[in-house]
């Protein structure tokens, strides 16, 4: 008899602890905060009017919580939730900010304004130079119109996918960022960022749920060709991008 | 003196047992749905050659399975003892004729396949007839998403692959980080995306529809993620797609080439 008792709380134990590392696993994952676009008007399309909102982001060479000068100037919070140890921020990753998770409406069309303090060199892949998925294929860099940046000058990209479906749209989208200049970059004069960054805007539509991820498609990171690092980890050059 | 099993009838139980047990099963590998088989989907000649091996394959491994699983169990049953046995059983001393039996069943059934292997196996991947109108595609895969460039028409680029249906396609495929692995299963076509060399897969797409590229390879972060639509669609259908692609350079990776260690199949111009 003892035997069976034994063995059933071995096997709730056993499931216990799969149940705990699937939650501690699935709350790291989504540790950031959410950034929710915020809805500013409506806009005329081809698919009707439809709800226009707004996400802003922002691209460093290094983390901004290790310019604390810089984030007191500009009233600037990168959103980490220091709270789990592993998730320490590592201060001289490349990295997007404020949050690497975004949440927009269905059926909206969705404007996104990124921020970026970074330099760069070539794309090793030059199917990003060029914007994909957005109005008219284009975006705007410091506001004029582009519709591609030349592969040398690239900094970073914006790229989201999801997983064909017939559960939710295809959506993909390719934004490459203009890199700030060298010279420029390299100075520092703002607390050791550039002091005007290339300021991206772009817009694109969303249809009905679903989930998404977007990445830097440009090897940023360390290793691997600088696939690894920041590249691999969640809350960097990478993110989700959920329709509600 | 322990007795001698009389054999004699326990062959003859084992075989008729063996013979139904072996009958339900080929039975039920011929009529189990094809979804359960994985072979639901079948787009491309190919994948129908693998799908025909896969059900013959098992057809002809069902007998052996069973013969070995109702020997164990009917050995299992006919042996059994209360407690501990005290004394060893009698020795077993195959004759000639069984020797020479499952020697030679067993070498006529692997060269069965190794045959079988040789003709649809080599068929898949064989090429297409001179003067057949391939079309080339390169392949990029880089962590977590696949590109397609077209260098028949101005190197038009995309995120989604799109085929004309019944047309012969040669993928030449590369990645740029780590190691992916492009596969359609729809065509029951998988090959290795290795940074720094091309590739080759063959494939014509038979029948129309909206598949699926996935990643094989466990490549990292959002592997899950690493997949993208496939569209095979009429030729008319292509042509005006295809020409609405955005172009880009002649190759993925830049302009800038990669060393091309294996090299492209015979036919095909580097």
């Amino acid at each position: 008899m003892n035997r069976y008792v034994v063995a059933i709380v071995v096997i709730l134990v056993g499931a216990g602890l799969v149940t705990a590392t699937g939650v501690a696993l699935n709350q790291l994952a989504d540790y950031q905060p959410p950034q929710h676009a915020q809805a500013k008007g409506t806009a005329s399309t081809p698919n009707g009017v439809v709800p226009h909102v707004f996400l802003h982001l922002d691209t460093f060479p290094d983390s901004p919580d290790g310019h604390p000068q810089w984030e007191k100037e500009h009233n600037y919070h990168l959103d980490r939730n220091a709270s789990i140890p592993v998730t320490t921020p590592h201060l001289d990753w490349v990295t997007y900010g404020p949050t690497t998770n975004l949440v927009v409406p269905a059926h909206s069309l969705v404007t996104i304004t990124i921020d970026n303090y970074d330099g760069g060199e070539t794309l090793l892949n030059g199917f990003y130079h060029n914007v994909r998925g957005t109005i008219n294929n284009q975006m705007t860099v410091n506001g004029k119109t582009e519709s591609s940046i030349p592969s040398d000058q690239v900094s970073h990209t914006f790229t989201i996918h999801g997983i064909p479906s017939n559960k939710q749209p295809w959506l993909f989208v390719n934004v490459p960022l203009q890199k700030i200049p060298d010279k420029i970059e390299s100075a520092g004069a703002d607390f050791g960022y550039p002091p005007h960054p290339n300021v991206i805007t772009f817009s694109f539509m969303v249809g009905g749920p679903g989930h998404y991820v977007w990445q830097c498609e440009y090897p940023c990171g360390t290793t691997y060709n600088g696939f690894g690092g920041p590249m691999m980890t969640h809350g960097y050059m990478n993110g989700n991008f959920d329709v509600v | 003196m322990m007795r001698r099993p009389r054999w004699s009838s326990d062959i003859k139980r084992v075989v008729l047992i063996w013979a139904g047990v072996s009958v339900i099963l080929i039975v039920a590998t011929v009529i189990i749905p094809p979804n359960l088989a994985g072979l639901s989907r079948i787009a491309a000649p190919r994948a129908g050659d693998y799908a025909l091996t896969m059900v013959v394959f098992t057809i002809l491994s069902m007998p052996v399975l069973a013969l070995v699983m109702v020997f164990a169990l009917y050995s299992l049953y006919k042996g059994r003892t209360r407690g501990r046995p005290l004394r060893d059983g009698p020795p077993l001393r195959a004759g000639k004729g069984v020797q020479i039996a499952w020697v030679g069943i067993s070498t006529l059934l692997v060269t069965c396949l190794y045959a079988w292997g040789l003709i649809f196996l080599n068929r898949a991947d064989a090429a297409p007839a001179p003067g057949s109108n391939v079309l080339n595609i390169d392949v990029t895969g880089e962590q977590w998403n696949w590109n397609f460039t077209y260098p028949q028409y101005g190197n038009a680029q995309s995120d989604i692959l799109e085929v004309p249906v019944n047309r012969p396609i040669l993928f030449k495929i590369t990645s740029i980080d780590v190691d992916h692995s492009f596969s359609v299963p729809a065509w029951a076509m998988k090959e290795d995306a290795v940074p720094g060399d091309f590739t080759y897969i063959r494939v014509t797409p038979n029948k129309m529809g909206n598949y699926s590229v996935r990643c094989f390879e466990l490549c990292g972060l959002f592997h899950s993620y690493m997949e993208a639509p496939v569209r095979v669609v009429t030729p008319a259908s292509f042509q005006s797609w295809v020409s609405t692609q955005p172009t880009g350079y002649p190759w993925g990776i830049g302009g800038a080439g990669v060393p091309n260690t294996y090299g492209p199949p015979s036919d095909v111009s580097k």
